[in-house]
């Protein structure tokens, strides 16, 4: 069962004379476990989709099938349940200013009601895995860019999500350090079989993907699979 | 997610904008100082203008029937209180004479009137608590006066002036009186001071005042009376020319009429309503700001999954934290003014639990109200918008 399946998907913002429609007939399937990159031109419709499979919007034609529940009509409390089980991750990276790391990696463990001690050792993991161990204690305004962006993949991550959506994870970051958060972002998505949808414009990070698809005008203009062997 | 972790999120939240915080906390104690001190001074005034009929030893109380106040009193006829000897149950009375009066500070020697109170000193008319059996019997002659060691420092320093030199002489309406001893009553709003003397003495004080008129009869029953069956009887016959109450109607009369028939309570209830109101100002303006700077991040919330009713009943957690947080340094604050404004008038203002716990509660109350409404913001942190 693929962890995207879009069919015929249209959405437009405004109405009557205003109405600009954004996507046109979208299908697009993710297979579970896959790496998906969403590349085209600026304006293009990507956002609109990831947000619509992010279920932060209400579907309105078309079918939209996301970790086997059917977006289209679904209850604000039921996209709200499913997104328990998305993580995401923002171009700016969204952190709780108020938040130490550790409190902000906390946040989604503690919406499903996980106790102290395995909380905390999960936290632990993973500050360690995207090698953040030493700054647990520290507010974001306290953190470099490329840090920050780190917290919010292991905030991201840290409740084992089958889906993450990624909305330009490196554009506010140098080429160093947006390596560094995509190679991190591989890295923990393999190790927990996750699917992974990311919109982005930078070039450099097309070789994580296991398929690229291109969306122009709101429409799909190709989707390739990349080969195990463009990878090594 | 469990209430301890929303508590801990909510005081995060609070913890990160010190300043903040610290306005929030004066805010609230400030609004908290003023409905304390507000509701102190009303219902020290309350209490203040029925301390002398609730020391008067009686039973029944016999008033002019269009009695408002001891301060400004109309006189009944002896007589008439006489008269209800007749019945059986009655076993004596007493006539009380009060006037207010100009009093001498024996060492200023500047005016300030003062409520004068005289009775027959055989009889035993007030509570030991307000003057003790040996400090009455000096009353027994003639000019000799107690005074008030509860009232306003304006009068002089009798009670030194009586511990160092024994009778202190000065002038009462142009008349000569000794010092004597002291009395235990307390200033009010009505009087700043009393004096207690003699029946005998109080017509040499006001050779004016007819010793046929009186201003209270005191009324004691024989053990075992129904007060109010007794006041039935005496009233269908005395009614009209004596009202006869009983001691609490004789002091909720008075009570009544600075609640009603002065503006004195409706301001300070006013004053405790603005108190709440600024309050609930304070820490909507600073809850309200707070989502506003937040927006994004409750956005990114809502985007993992929070409910807009979980960020709401943090907000909620916040005012409450802010509520204790302010409570306290504002019950401190207030008991500090309490002391203060007491040593300063002499009037009952302390702290009561009632009043404590009430206002806790009303703080509590204007917390969650502010929360409630800047909770509204939450709406418009949309998850959508933050991509």
């Amino acid at each position: 069962m693929p962890a995207i399946v879009a069919k015929d998907v249209n959405f437009s913002y405004g109405q009557g004379r205003l109405k600009k429609q954004i996507l046109f007939d979208v299908n697009l399937e993710v297979p579970e476990g896959e790496i998906v990159l969403m590349v085209g031109p600026s304006g293009g419709g990507k956002t609109t989709l990831l947000t619509l499979i992010g279920t932060l919007r209400a579907m309105q034609t078309g079918s939209l099938v996301v970790l086997d529940k059917e977006l289209r009509g679904a209850s604000e409390r039921a996209r709200r349940k499913l997104r328990n089980k998305i993580g995401f991750i923002f171009q700016a990276h969204n952190l709780m200013s108020f938040l130490t790391a550790e409190q902000n990696v906390s946040l989604p463990l503690e919406l499903i009601g996980m106790g102290g001690r395995e909380r905390r050792q999960r936290i632990t993991e993973i500050l360690g895995a995207v090698g953040l161990a030493q700054h647990g204690h520290h507010y974001p305004d306290q953190l470099s860019g490329g840090q920050r962006q780190r917290v919010a993949i292991a905030r991201a991550l840290v409740a084992r999500p089958q889906l993450v959506l990624a909305d330009e994870p490196t554009a506010a970051l140098d080429s160093h350090s947006g390596r560094e958060v995509v190679d991190q972002l591989r890295k923990l998505a393999r190790e927990q079989g996750t699917t992974v949808l990311v919109v982005t414009h930078d070039p450099r990070i097309e070789d994580i993907a296991d398929r690229i698809v291109h969306l122009e005008d709101g429409r799909i203009q190709t989707s390739d699979a990349v080969s195990e062997a463009a990878h090594r | 997610m469990s209430l301890w972790r929303r508590i801990l999120l909510a005081w995060r939240v609070l913890k990160k904008e010190r300043t903040r915080l610290l306005i929030a906390i004066l805010g609230i104690a400030f609004a908290d100082v003023l409905m304390l001190m507000q509701l102190a001074i009303r219902d020290a005034l309350f209490i203040s203008t029925s301390t002398v009929q609730e020391a008067i030893k009686g039973d029944l109380f016999m008033v002019n029937q269009n009695f408002e106040t001891l301060i400004a009193p109309l006189p009944i006829e002896r007589a008439t209180l006489y008269r209800v000897l007749g019945h059986e149950q009655v076993r004596e009375v007493a006539a009380l004479y009060m006037a207010i009066i100009p009093w001498k500070n024996p060492v200023t020697r500047t005016d300030r009137g003062i409520l004068v109170m005289g009775y027959d000193p055989y009889v035993n008319l007030f509570d030991e608590k307000i003057a003790s059996r040996a400090e009455v019997d000096k009353l027994k002659r003639f000019g000799d006066v107690l005074f008030d060691r509860l009232g306003r420092p304006e009068f002089g320093p009798v009670p030194q002036l009586l511990a160092q030199d024994g009778p202190v002489t000065t002038e009462v309406n142009k008349v000569r009186v000794r010092v004597v001893g002291l009395a235990t009553i307390g200033a009010g709003f009505g009087a700043d001071g009393n004096i207690i003397c003699s029946d005998t003495t109080f017509h040499r004080i006001f050779p004016y005042h007819k010793p046929r008129d009186i201003e209270v009869g005191v009324i004691r029953l024989q053990p075992g009376a129904d007060p109010i069956a007794v006041a039935r009887d005496l009233n269908a016959v005395t009614g009209k020319t004596g009202l006869v109450t009983t001691k609490a109607e004789f002091m909720e009369r008075e009570r009544a009429y600075w609640r009603t028939a002065t503006p004195i309570g409706y301001i300070f209830n006013l004053g405790v309503v603005l108190g709440f109101v600024v309050g609930v100002i304070i820490v909507y303006q600073i809850l309200h700001s707070d989502v506003n700077d937040h927006l994004a991040e409750y956005a990114t919330m809502k985007a993992m999954g929070y409910g807009t009713a979980t960020l709401a009943s943090i907000l909620l957690l916040e005012s409450l934290l802010l509520a204790c947080l302010g409570y306290l340094p504002g019950t401190l604050i207030a008991n500090a003014f309490y002391t203060a404004a007491h040593e300063a008038t002499q009037l009952p203002i302390y702290m009561t639990v009632e009043r404590a716990q009430g206002v806790f509660l009303a703080t509590v109350a204007m917390c969650g109200f502010s929360a409630l409404i800047a909770s509204r913001r939450l709406n418009a942190a949309d998850p959508a918008d933050i991509f």
